[in-house]
């Protein structure tokens, strides 16, 4: 089996000049630059057009901004931070099961703050507690 | 990154590129004209489809043209022009999803037919010897990189160095795809010849590569 370089370079050749080369292909490229040059000129002119929509919409999204972030804060932004106090009394049907309650005083904690721990408790479990 | 030498421009090529990224159309197809055969025959080799070949000249140079206001002559513009009808030959190439013919005549007759290409003559094949269409038929069987980096080399005569500023790669990655070039066309062309001998020899000799064997057909 022979295959050297001189082999592979005469039959590459070979390939090549076997085909001619199409005269066609400038004219191909310069219509494909012809219609780049009208897609730049088209870009162009509606580029001054889009300046003020865009500025437009940018305004406009500014102002939702503003109003959404601002206009809400100094109005509503108190009555979130302080809600009312609220005036239930616990009953056996109320569902909120974290409600802090004191436990017994062991002893053992240090006696210069009292320790209060919170536990959950059931609703049902609840006593209420007299103040 | 092959590490190049400063490339030195012809004055007239430096005046045409400048030119053209003046916007100058008429400079531009005056390189045209200068890359057009040799850019032409290399896609043709790489595709071996006188259409396609078409194709891949055309979009390069538009690719090109397109993108000439950025070439900043730190490498060759021939480099940079081969480099771009590489990329559009594959491209081209995974698009169509072209497949390699095993049988080389009627593979042969339908590429030269295509883009008005002189058709292939059977007693033409026989007057060729039989090892050469053995090995038409093995360059033909290369997948597109190797076949390019064998076009560059034996056809266009690039060195290894011009070659990986093609590319992209180092020169040393160039000598060992060159290398496996050639292995998998003894490979391919053990094959046809009927000679397991050979086959299981060079199948070897791939597989000892540290590279992933690369098939045959695409």
């Amino acid at each position: 089996m022979r295959m050297n370089d001189r082999a592979i370079r005469e039959e590459l050749r070979k390939q090549a000049i076997s085909v001619p080369i199409p005269d066609d292909m400038w004219a191909n490229i310069s219509r494909e630059l012809d219609k780049d040059a009208a897609k730049a000129v088209r870009r162009e002119r509606t580029a001054t057009v889009r300046v003020p929509v865009r500025q437009l919409l940018a305004f406009g999204a500014a102002a939702a901004v503003f109003w959404m972030v601002l206009i809400p804060s100094g109005k509503y932004v108190d009555r979130i931070k302080q809600p009312a106090a609220p005036k239930t009394i616990y009953t056996t049907t109320d569902t909120r099961w974290d409600i802090p309650t004191r436990t017994k005083v062991t002893g053992r904690e240090p006696q210069s703050e009292p320790q209060v721990s919170v536990e959950r408790r059931h609703p049902t479990q609840m006593i209420p507690t007299s103040k | 990154m092959a590490e190049l030498e400063p490339v030195r421009f012809g004055d007239i090529e430096f005046a045409l590129i400048e030119r053209c990224q003046a916007g100058d159309r008429s400079a531009f197809e005056e390189i045209f004209s200068l890359y057009r055969d040799d850019v032409f025959r290399f896609a043709f080799l790489v595709v071996r489809d006188a259409s396609l070949a078409q194709d891949v000249v055309q979009e390069a140079f538009l690719k090109v043209f397109r993108s000439i206001a950025k070439f900043q002559f730190r490498s060759s513009f021939k480099s940079w022009l081969y480099r771009v009808a590489v990329n559009e030959a594959i491209t081209i190439l995974r698009r169509r999803k072209i497949k390699e013919e095993l049988d080389p005549a009627p593979g042969a007759a339908r590429e030269h037919t295509a883009g008005g290409a002189r058709e292939w003559q059977p007693e033409e094949a026989a007057l060729d010897s039989e090892e050469r269409q053995i090995l038409r038929v093995a360059i033909g069987q290369l997948d597109p990189v190797h076949r390019s980096v064998v076009v560059l080399k034996y056809f266009h005569e690039f060195s290894d160095t011009e070659i990986a500023a093609v590319i992209g790669c180092p020169p040393g990655t160039v000598k060992s795809r060159l290398h496996r070039a050639r292995e998998l066309l003894r490979h391919s062309m053990a094959r046809q010849m009927g000679r397991p001998d050979l086959v299981a020899l060079s199948y070897n000799r791939l597989s000892n590569n540290n590279s992933p064997l690369v098939p045959l057909e695409e």
